[in-house]
């Protein structure tokens, strides 16, 4: 994984950096400054979910601008105690599923629907990657593959899809993940027990598909 | 690894995506070291779901910060300007407008627009599968948004550089140079806006700046209107000075009034408000409606002509416009943008 969840929660010591509540608190109080420096601390993290999650530049530049403008027009119901990044990924995560929404009302092309996560364990998922003894192919190059598991998380069900990049890439926690999408824990698990098999399931598909060529 | 309990396979699920509490991450690597089923399921994980790691991680490019910022200080300003006025903060018509910032339009604040939502969802509904012509008019609608949006940000952009809040095109001391597109060109020659974000795509006719950028500053104007398919507010002279607020209208796609005149029929400049011209749209979008853009930054497509009670694309109670020697509106009630 690209980077483990202790190393970010890591507080650096030598860091003299504000908090995000003191970020906040001084921007109540009149400093504009304060929200370019928020900008500047989440811009990286939301603009690559984003990428991930959306995949296409001009709904990623609207979304990520008016999740901002949203954080901006709800700071004083922010709570100070509680951490900003999972709120920015709420703010986020419902904007892009809207602006998927709206895409899809506007077009005829399948987005990919909202894939019923019910009843899928953790045993269903280590039955299967125990059924899948994936060779990795040589040949096959670090683009190449790149550019598959862009084009398997493109097609991946929306509800899927993001559940899998909030675990994988952003390594949020259950309850985390829990508040963002605003469903039970429960839930969380099972959908992303979902997701990682239907990510197993295209992987494979792919890599079959790739070895035959 | 099938011989791990349902609870072991949790366990290193949750380490492996460090879903779980510190408690349960430390389990879950403990189990990993001393059991060779986990092991096994902890690598599978890995050789699986570790190719995602192949999508490389991407910086946000510097320009979406700039325009980000610009909106927020558009906003900010927009609020500012809201809580100080004394007749938005007295309530009235415009009470609405003036206890939040907006950052999109809310187009389901009642029951009436609740049912006018659902006669469009069903209209929508009636035609499942849009044609090639209708999503490339999307398309060219969305775009058009994006650059009224990078117009905002170098608006702001300017006003922070220059001290000074939106001027108007309008704004002349003869009057003979009303309508000029002066402001919007000083957009251009100081660099805020590059001159091809005020071409709306869903024109044909807009030509693209053909002088080299050395030369933006020997001209007071676009070269041609074929460069600036878009029109700009035209303040009255009481308004012109005053602050921007949130729901000002700022640009909007081209006001079709004036499309209407043909300068070769030798009308002395004079152009008659018909009944018909009350009632078009801009051409910009194929006469369907039109993107405006508003004090805060933001970008709405409108599919009638009136924006708070006033139709944007006419000057209330005058039925002649004298076109050499441009027009204002008479007060700031008054919604006007052109030419």
């Amino acid at each position: 994984m690209l980077l483990a969840k202790e190393d970010m929660k890591k507080a650096d010591p030598t860091s003299n950096k504000p908090s995000d509540s003191e970020l906040l608190d001084r921007y109540r109080a009149g400093d504009q400054d304060a929200f370019r420096d928020i900008v500047e601390r989440y811009k990286n993290p939301l603009y690559s979910f984003l990428r991930r999650f959306l995949n296409r530049h001009d709904l990623v530049e609207d979304v990520f601008q008016e999740t901002f403008l949203q954080l901006y027009s709800s700071r004083d119901k922010f709570d100070s105690n509680k951490a900003l990044h999972p709120w920015l990924f709420t703010i986020a995560a419902n904007k892009a599923k809207d602006a998927l929404r709206k895409q899809q009302r506007n077009s005829s092309l399948s987005l990919g629907a909202i894939a019923d996560s019910g009843g899928v364990s953790v045993d269903d998922v280590v039955n299967l990657l125990d059924s899948y003894k994936i060779t990795p192919d040589e040949e096959v190059s670090n683009a190449e593959t790149a550019d598959m598991v862009r084009a398997i998380i493109a097609n991946m069900p929306v509800n899927l899809r993001g559940i899998l990049i909030l675990a994988y890439f952003e390594q949020f926690s259950y309850k985390q993940m829990a508040e963002i999408l605003s469903i039970p824990i429960g839930t969380v698990k099972s959908r992303l027990h979902t997701a990682i098999l239907h990510f197993t399931k295209r992987w494979n598909e792919a890599n079959r598909g790739s070895n035959a060529e | 690894m099938n011989n791990l309990t349902q609870e072991e396979k949790d366990v290193v699920l949750d380490f492996y995506f460090r879903c779980g509490d510190d408690e349960r991450i430390r389990k879950g690597r403990d189990l990993i070291a001393s059991d060779s089923g986990a092991a096994e399921l902890y690598a599978s994980l890995e050789q699986t779901l570790g190719q995602m790691d192949q999508v490389k991680y991407e910086p946000c490019p510097d320009n979406l910060v700039d325009i980000t910022i610009a909106r927020l200080n558009l906003a900010v300003s927009a609020e500012k300007v809201r809580n100080e006025d004394p007749l938005q903060s007295a309530g009235g018509e415009n009470e609405n407008y003036s206890n939040k910032v907006y950052t999109g339009k809310k187009w389901w604040n009642n029951i009436s627009d609740l049912a006018a939502v659902a006669a469009v969802l069903l209209a929508v509904m009636s035609f499942a599968f849009p044609s090639l012509g209708k999503m490339r008019q999307l398309a060219r609608q969305n775009e058009c948004q994006s650059r009224q949006r990078n117009i905002a940000a170098g608006i702001s952009g300017f006003v922070n550089d220059n001290g000074s809040l939106l001027s108007s095109i309008g704004e002349t001391e003869d009057g003979t140079r009303a309508w000029k597109n002066s402001y919007p060109w000083e957009l251009v020659k100081g660099g805020y806006v590059k001159p091809d974000n005020f071409l709306c795509p869903g024109r044909k006719d807009g030509q693209k700046i053909d002088i080299p950028e050395a030369d933006y500053a020997k001209y007071d104007d676009f070269p041609s209107r074929r460069n600036m398919t878009y029109s700009f507010v035209v303040h009255c002279r009481v308004r012109a000075n005053k602050p921007l607020s949130a729901n000002d209208a700022l640009l909007v796609d081209r006001n079709p009034v004036f499309e209407e005149y043909d300068i070769n029929k030798n009308q002395n400049g004079k152009l008659s408000i018909t009944d018909q011209m009350t009632k078009i749209m801009s051409t910009n979008h194929g006469g369907r409606g039109q993107n405006l853009l508003l004090g805060d930054g933001s970008v709405t497509f409108m599919r009638g002509r009136y924006h708070m009670g006033d139709d944007i694309f006419t000057i209330r109670g005058k039925l002649i416009y004298d076109l050499l020697r441009g027009e204002v509106p008479c007060d700031e009630n008054d919604i006007f943008l052109a030419p």
